[in-house]
């Protein structure tokens, strides 16, 4: 009988004991399950470490909580129970340096515990201390629980309070990879809304460049040819005055669209050959008349290697140089104007350095650094005086970085400037001269078909046609254009790009088409569009234009490519010599 | 960390505790971060410390001297020339350590020294250990304990023996890193890396024979309600242990032990248990534990089935505390009263075949000793006799 009683005591006292441990782990279960539920709602740091403090006092009891990180070599509170706790300061000692480490610590008197000794704002409770790791908002820390009863804590309770810790931490660093990620995002998001906001506005630019070009264009046209009838001389003079004053602000929509293109990226250069000299030569005549008409010398010295042949965009060196002239001429009041072109070989690539020198007012070296930036000039009033839109030298400076190269400058207030403008373009053959335009026969009027939407437009062409003498029929959108192209003969086509019902582009396929239908000669066909850039040239030869043209439409540039492309035998009524123009 | 046992049975302590160490540093693979030593009084002598130190200079070492032989997962081992058992632990991320203070007049002190050494020792001075690990010779246990907790606080396990010889006649001896020692506290705290499961029980069962101490003097009882206690106690026993003679009594009462309630685990009183070793010319009874005025005492009654199957029993249990599967344990110690162990002496190739299956072939090492130390129910630390304690690590 003792023995089965014996067994039996045995077995329920197992029992109970197993039933004691299970105990405990129901315990740190049912706080991880509480923690993971309270936790879960907020993981805003400083809502979580005060849930955390509440769910900690509801599972063990303590007198004092703390929540440690690393500053500066530190430890310091950024939370607690402790009335007056936050911003304590403890040194970084090894103990604590162990325990958020990972390693946590029960400890009997917690006014044994070092750093406690050189603790900054809390005096230790003589009591027991649980120290658990915890990953605070900004790096490794430590959870500390203080009582006031030496020896309070056990190895369960350690394990309890390393549970919550471990949770704690884990919902800290979920809540900062989601804040993190949601940063990004709206970073991500009002990156993409100035992105699209900068793509508008350059669209925006474009499009007011082009509707306001459009007009100009008339303006410009209208004038010259204007001003090539028999006028008295005031009203030459008026007509002048007009056409100066179309041709600055066709000028300042040109800054204005470059810049655009610049800030989106979109400038693209065309590169070709051509002759260095001879590129810069129209632009030399043109300012040393300028200079000529203030009184100024303007001195031009090519040193032979100037003389050379270049792959690159001759258009943009031209920018770039009338711009620097125009400055020059423009802030020089007495002296002269020097330009200076040379070409230093280097392999592949040949550096093109070109040196503009007044004796103008010049600048001081502070407003040096300022002068490349967009819509800045060495003193505010020059806007004023001298006009212009301020982004002349930022555009340049762009188009010499892309060019690969710069714009450098110096200058004695006073006593004038120099800028140098440098880049590289490798070094190729002479181009073969073009063959000279056939001069078309005089036998009849050319016919040509004019399609384009714009009324002004159309009646600006027919204008600068009238000077040839054409026969011309004029189509409103690329539809009545094929139409009008399959009911009759012409002689050429101009085109313009951009047309409701059926475009510029489409209709050229569809002509296209027609003559390769009918086994039709090819007919002429030159693109009109104020759109110029490469790509829009490439789409119009792709299309199967013979030419691209830019609006503001060139009166004299239009008659010498009609010229030029024109195979018919007729000869027109007037050539474009007759005018002065070819 | 990784745990090995190893043992021998070689009548000389130097050439034992060479065979043992080699076999031991074999096992786990290089030197352990901790040493414990089981031995018989005859290899209580400074060539086992010292052969031992020579081979591992660097590891702590704490033990004792235990009644009999050791045991480990390889059996129970005893001989005509006694017996040495050790155990390694390897635990390069825990912290160790080991100090040792004399009990003097005061054990309260010497228990309180010896683990402040212990902590210095291990690199965590200011903190409470997971475990302490404790011998001191039977006698003062108590003050011991008392002194321990002052320092660690009372959360702490202490789990331990005492030290015990073969004729209780005070041949009993500690083992430190300092050598073989007499009357000293050595302790040991373990900052482990595993989990731990610790069970301490007596397998006794309690008769309605009960009683108040009425007189006592320290370990002695004197009067139980009014009367001489070797009186009480022998009729308790239906004479079972005369009370004609005095002299020692420790092989008779070992089966009728005196218990006292120590708690009550959900219902089930939990009893520590005092074994009366002596009858005294007064009629006096003498305990191997403090007993005071005004304690409950209870006729205990255990029986040789109960003490062969109990030491498997509280492995089971430190297991299910710790919490983890049975495969999973890793290695432990169990301390098996001395008393009881000579009591089923003749079963304790059983008692070690279940301690093994227990711990499903993981390293033990098995001391038999004269008062056993653990926590018991509400994990408050006691120290009893007839006691088997358990401390288990795995997971």
């Amino acid at each position: 009988m003792t023995h089965e009683v014996e067994q039996l005591r045995e077995a329920l006292a197992s029992t109970r004991r197993l039933q004691a441990a299970e105990s405990q782990r129901l315990r740190e279960h049912v706080l991880v399950i509480n923690g993971i539920r309270a936790l879960s709602v907020d993981d805003d740091p400083d809502i979580l470490l005060a849930r955390m403090f509440e769910l900690l006092s509801a599972a063990l009891a303590f007198d004092e909580a703390y929540v440690l990180e690393v500053k500066d070599d530190l430890f310091v509170c950024v939370a607690s129970t402790a009335p007056g706790a936050l911003g304590a300061t403890w040194p970084a000692g090894a103990f604590f340096r162990r325990v958020a480490g990972g390693g946590a610590a029960l400890v009997p008197d917690n006014s044994r515990v070092p750093e406690w000794a050189s603790c900054q704002g809390v005096a230790p409770l003589p009591g027991g201390a649980i120290y658990a790791p915890i990953a605070a908002v900004h790096g490794p820390g430590l959870l500390v629980l203080c009582a006031h009863q030496l020896g309070a804590y056990s190895s369960a309770d350690l394990a309890l309070v390393s549970k919550l810790g471990l949770l704690v931490s884990q919902t800290l660093a979920t809540g900062q990879r989601r804040r993190l990620a949601e940063a990004m995002h709206r970073a991500q998001v009002e990156r993409q809304a100035a992105v699209d906001a900068n793509e508008t506005k350059s669209q925006f630019f474009a499009n007011m460049s082009h509707e306001v070009r459009t007009p100009l264009n008339g303006v410009i046209t209208v004038a010259d040819l204007l001003a090539r009838t028999d006028l008295g001389p005031r009203q030459r003079e008026m007509v002048s005055l007009i056409l100066e004053s179309g041709r600055t602000l066709e000028r300042l929509l040109s800054d204005i669209l470059d810049f655009t293109k610049i800030e989106a990226g979109k400038l693209t250069l065309e590169t070709r050959a051509f002759n260095l000299t001879e590129n810069l030569a129209c632009v030399c005549d043109l300012f040393a008349a300028e200079a000529d008409a203030k009184g100024l010398r303007f001195d031009v010295r090519h040193l032979d290697a100037a003389q050379a042949w270049l792959d690159g965009d001759s258009v943009r060196v031209r920018q770039v140089v009338t711009n620097l002239l125009s400055n020059a001429v423009k802030f020089t009041e007495q002296g002269g104007v020097t330009l200076e072109v040379d070409v230093q070989p280097g392999g592949d690539l040949s550096t093109v350095v070109i040196r503009v020198r007044d004796t103008g007012c010049g600048f001081a070296a502070e407003a040096a650094d300022r002068l490349f930036d967009r819509f800045e000039q060495a003193d505010g009033s020059i806007t004023r005086r001298f006009g212009g839109s301020g982004l002349g030298l930022a555009i340049s400076r762009s188009l010499a970085l892309q060019m690969g190269g710069d714009i450098t400058c110096r200058s004695t207030p006073g006593e004038g400037s120099e800028f140098e403008f440098r880049f590289v373009a490798a070094p190729v053959q002479p181009a073969a001269s073009a063959p000279e335009a056939e001069e078309p026969g005089a036998q009849r009027a050319w016919r040509i078909l004019v399609a384009e939407d714009n009324p002004n437009n159309r009646r600006i062409i027919g204008m600068v046609l009238e000077l040839i003498g054409a026969d011309v029929t004029y189509a409103e959108d690329g539809l009545e254009a094929c139409q009008a192209f399959a009911r009759e003969p012409f002689d050429l086509i101009l085109m313009d790009m951009q047309m409701p019902v059926l475009d510029g582009l489409s209709a050229t396929r569809n002509i296209r088409a027609l003559e390769l239908q009918r086994g039709d000669a090819p007919i002429p066909i030159i693109v009109l569009s104020a759109n110029a850039m490469t790509h829009q040239v490439a789409q119009s030869l792709e299309a199967g234009a013979d030419a691209h043209m830019p609006k503001p439409i060139d009166a004299a540039a239009l008659l010498a490519k009609i010229s030029q492309l024109s195979t018919a035998s007729l000869a027109p009524a007037a050539g474009p010599a007759a005018f002065g123009l070819g | 960390m990784r745990f090995a046992s190893a043992y021998s049975l070689l009548g000389d302590p130097g050439r034992a505790a060479t065979a043992a160490m080699e076999t031991l540093l074999k096992k786990l693979g290089g030197a352990p971060d901790l040493l414990l030593i089981y031995a018989t009084e005859s290899h209580a002598t400074d060539a086992l410390i010292s052969c031992v130190r020579g081979l591992v200079p660097g590891t702590p070492i704490l033990g004792s001297t235990s009644c009999g032989g050791v045991m480990t997962e390889a059996g129970f081992h005893t001989g005509p020339d006694g017996a040495i058992g050790l155990l390694g632990v390897k635990d390069p991320g825990g912290a160790y350590g080991v100090g040792s203070a004399p009990l003097a007049d005061d054990p309260f002190t010497a228990g309180a020294t010896a683990v402040e050494q212990a902590l210095v020792a291990s690199g965590r001075d200011f903190e409470s250990p997971v475990i302490v690990w404790c011998c001191q010779p039977p006698g003062r246990e108590e003050a011991v304990l008392a002194g321990i907790q002052s320092v660690i606080g009372p959360h702490t396990p202490i789990i331990g023996g005492s030290s015990a010889d073969e004729q209780i006649a005070g041949k009993w001896r500690e083992f430190s890193t300092d050598g073989v020692l007499a009357e000293h506290v050595v302790v040991s705290v373990w900052f482990p890396t595993l989990s731990h499961g610790a069970a301490f029980q007596s397998g006794y069962a309690p008769t309605d024979r009960t009683g108040t101490v009425t007189l006592a003097d320290g370990r002695q009882v004197l009067e139980i309600d009014g009367r001489p206690a070797a009186e009480v106690y022998c009729g308790w026993t239906d004479g079972e242990v005369p009370s004609v003679q005095s002299g020692m009594i420790l092989a008779r009462s070992t089966p009728t032990p005196l218990g006292r309630l120590a708690g009550e685990l959900d219902g089930v009183p939990m009893f520590v248990l005092s074994h009366p070793a002596m009858i005294g010319l007064a009629g006096d009874l003498s305990l191997f534990t403090d007993i005071a005025e005004g304690d409950q005492i209870v006729l205990m009654r255990g029986s040789p089935e109960s003490l062969v199957k109990r030491a498997a029993v509280v492995v089971n249990d430190a297991r299910a505390a710790g919490g983890w599967a049975g495969e999973q344990t890793r290695g432990g110690l169990v301390i098996y009263c001395g008393g009881c162990m000579l009591h089923v002496r003749d079963r304790m190739d059983e008692v070690a075949e279940q301690v093994a299956q227990a711990m499903e072939g993981a390293p033990f090492l098995g001391a038999f000793t004269f008062g056993e130390q653990g926590a018991i129910v509400d994990s408050s630390n006691r120290h009893g006799n007839l006691m088997v304690s358990g401390l288990m690590f795995g997971g």
